[in-house]
């Protein structure tokens, strides 16, 4: 389907609750609010045909942005949805019981970002191991932090360089 | 009465470990239950302590067999969110290297299926005509297998105008094997016998589960990234995508088996396009990196390789994602294996070609009393080459009774 | 020097484990195996089981997930027992050294005999240490 028709299909059938922004011409977003969310991604899966690919977590300071990648395969472009779950307890609606193949990327984004997805057929984490706590969530801002351990070198030495070329703490937009 | 087969986390010839819980109920396989992490080291956090330009040596060493495909998803991610697009010349190197990446991975999967059915034989030819290929890999990009040729707006090096007659004498007798290869699994009715019709995996699943690459082609379902969304250099290449409709093991092999002759194809027709351009042309400087997102992908020898990053303008990627094909192909397993006997589990679950390794142990758990029988994975192997053995033998009874 | 320390060298048994190594070591091992480079002409030959072994190969950084699984099977391997550290990650790490899962080099849990560098290491490199290892014993 032309990616004209789809804008406008979408922006028919949601209104005022989604954005629509292309940034060339291979390339279209649409901002949803959370409650259309899951039924953005089933118009685009089941009425418009769109092929799933896989999904992206964004940790901001007030809230994670999630996103699903749906690539129209033979007009060579990508939808690209997403939506703002805000902080604290960011919670959003799974879109794996319409599609299967989002079971994993949504556990990871549980993991790494604690992001609840309700009605997600098997929320467990995917990567972690049985050594860390339940609660250890990885990629989370507050939680990275503390990843930066400083090394000893062999002979005992810290090394300078390895925590001198960190980006500086606190400084991302 | 249901038992659960633990098999994992090592297994002593595929590559990361991973853990499968089979379900059994006699020899059919009615549940499964995969558990991963057993390899993660945390790329993507560690990709954000990295500069634009170190994140490709990071990158390629996600995978040791995909260590082409995800350099190129990640400097097309850089490129789109840059807007730069990289000289003809560098095109050209990219596909070539990426391409003969391919060629290298596919018959080391022939060889490793080879083994799984109990045909060692298989297994060493392959790897024996893969040997060339990684020979000319190390002439043109300098290491046997971290190519490291990618960079964001171009490549690392240039290919000296000497060693297109070798790349071209190297594809000619791949080619000429490869046949020959073709030929031996098409024409083998043991191998037909293990593998038609088991681990089916249908269209409409695909696209419900995002299957790619073999696996989806394999099942007729039409996707090619190269194709789909031509990056650099391949809308000026011709090529066909191979397509198969039974989604079984089989075809699977197939689709894997044609490709290489389609790679070699695209190859040729690079190392032609080559001519035309100026040597040492292959990098567009990218000065900055704006803030901003941009995502890339490439269709890895597995299936579609996904990349993206996010920008605030610094030195560093603020996020960068990864979603390698294994990813959503291993889930496949889920629907592929049910039904099936526990001696073609492993071969079903080694055809996606999965960046998987599974173990050399399983324990048999009774459910009832909590009895453990441990299985060593040599028996999982031994299994699967005690049916190769007895199909075999009922095709020679079958063909002394003709 | 014992019958069976003997019977050993001519024949060392190599057990393969991936700690998180992004596989291309273990391909380089299985290169090894096929015809052209064909370790199989010093006996070596890669088992299935820890228990059959008499070479333990470990490629790729330690996870945090593994680590349990990886003691575990280095008290299973029968003795004596020779620990190879594979590849510039399991030597030292290499590029994932700060990776927050990753929990250091192979020998900081269990000894370790002998260290193949590179990222792969050449397969001619493996066979030179495979004939180190052997010289040890």
């Amino acid at each position: 389907m032309e990616r004209e028709e789809v804008k406008k299909r979408i922006a028919e059938k949601f209104g005022a609750k989604v954005t629509i922004a292309e940034r060339s011409p291979k390339r279209v977003y649409v901002y949803a609010e959370n409650e259309i969310w899951t039924d953005l991604a089933r118009f685009l899966f089941n009425d418009l045909d769109a092929r799933f690919d896989t999904g992206a977590a964004v940790d901001d300071r007030d809230g994670v942005e999630v996103m699903f990648f749906f690539p129209f395969d033979k007009e060579h472009y990508f939808v690209t949805i997403k939506t703002f779950a805000a902080k604290p307890n960011p919670t959003l609606n799974s879109i794996s019981p319409f599609i299967p193949g989002a079971k994993w990327i949504e556990r990871e984004m549980f993991e790494m970002y604690e992001v609840n997805f309700r009605n997600h057929p098997d929320l467990r984490p995917l990567l972690r191991s049985d050594g860390r706590p339940a609660d250890y969530y990885p990629a989370k801002r507050e939680v990275k932090d503390s990843h930066e351990t400083v090394r000893e070198r062999d002979d005992g030495e810290t090394r300078a360089d390895e925590t001198a070329g960190k980006a500086p703490k606190g400084k991302n937009p | 009465m249901v038992k659960k087969i633990p098999i994992g986390p090592f297994h002593p010839i595929l590559e990361e470990p991973e853990f499968f819980e089979l379900h059994v109920d006699g020899e059919r396989v009615v549940g499964i239950d995969m558990t991963i992490g057993w390899s993660h080291r945390g790329i993507e956090l560690l990709s954000e302590h990295k500069t634009w330009d170190q994140v490709p040596f990071l990158v390629e060493r996600i995978c040791g067999i995909c260590s082409c495909s995800h350099p190129f998803a990640y400097v097309k991610a850089v490129e789109d969110l840059c807007g730069v697009e990289p000289p003809l010349r560098a095109q050209l190197i990219r596909v070539i290297a990426a391409e003969l990446e391919r060629l290298h991975s596919h018959l080391l999967w022939t060889g490793l299926a080879g083994h799984f059915l109990g045909y060692n034989t298989v297994f060493m030819w392959t790897w024996r005509f893969r040997e060339p290929v990684l020979d000319v890999l190390e002439a043109v990009t300098g290491n046997r297998n971290h190519y490291a040729v990618m960079k964001p707006g171009g490549v690392r090096r240039d290919i000296p105008q000497e060693e297109i007659p070798n790349i071209l004498k190297m594809l000619d007798n791949v080619e000429k094997e490869n046949t020959l290869l073709t030929k031996a699994i098409l024409d083998d009715p043991v191998i037909h016998a293990r593998t038609k019709g088991v681990g089916i995996f249908n269209k409409e699943q695909c696209r419900l589960y995002g299957a790619l690459g073999p696996t989806a082609r394999s099942a007729g379902y039409d996707i090619d990234a190269r194709r789909d969304h031509p990056i650099d250099a391949y809308d000026k290449v011709k090529f066909d995508v191979i397509l198969c409709e039974h989604g079984d093991v089989f075809d699977k092999a197939v689709v894997r088996q044609l490709e290489n002759f389609e790679s070699i194809k695209i190859i040729r027709q690079c190392l032609k396009l080559l001519e035309d351009t100026k040597p040492g042309d292959i990098c567009t400087e990218i000065r900055e990196v704006p803030p901003g997102e941009g995502f890339g992908m490439y269709e890895a020898p597995r299936g579609e390789v996904f990349h993206y990053v996010r920008s605030n303008g610094g030195n560093m990627p603020l996020r960068h994602k990864v979603r390698a094909p294994s990813f959503n192909n291993i889930l496949t397993n889920e629907v592929s294996v049910l039904g099936n006997t526990v001696a073609d589990a492993g071969l079903i679950t080694a055809a996606v070609d999965p960046c998987y390794s599974c173990t050399e142990r399983m324990g048999v758990v009774d459910r009832r009393d909590g009895s453990r029988r441990i299985l060593t994975e040599a028996d999982l192997v031994r299994l699967s080459h005690e049916k190769t053995e007895e199909i075999r033998k009922r095709i020679a009874a079958d063909r002394g009774n003709g | 020097m014992s019958l069976a320390l003997k019977a050993l060298k001519k024949s060392p048994w190599v057990f393969h484990v991936n700690t998180g190594a992004c596989n291309n070591c273990d391909i380089e091992i299985l290169d090894c195996l096929t015809p052209r480079f064909d370790v199989e002409r010093f006996g070596v030959l890669l088992v299935g089981s820890i228990r059959h072994a008499d070479v333990l190969l470990i490629s790729g950084p330690v996870t945090q997930n593994i680590l349990p699984r990886l003691k575990r099977l280095y008290e299973a391997a029968p003795r004596p027992i020779k620990v190879v550290a594979f590849g510039a990650c399991g030597c030292r790490c290499g590029i994932f050294r700060d990776g927050y899962n990753v929990v250091g080099p192979i020998d900081k849990y269990i000894p370790v005999d002998a260290y193949i560098p590179g990222c792969p290491p050449k397969p001619e490199t493996i066979i030179s240490g495979i004939v180190k290892v052997l010289n040890q014993l």
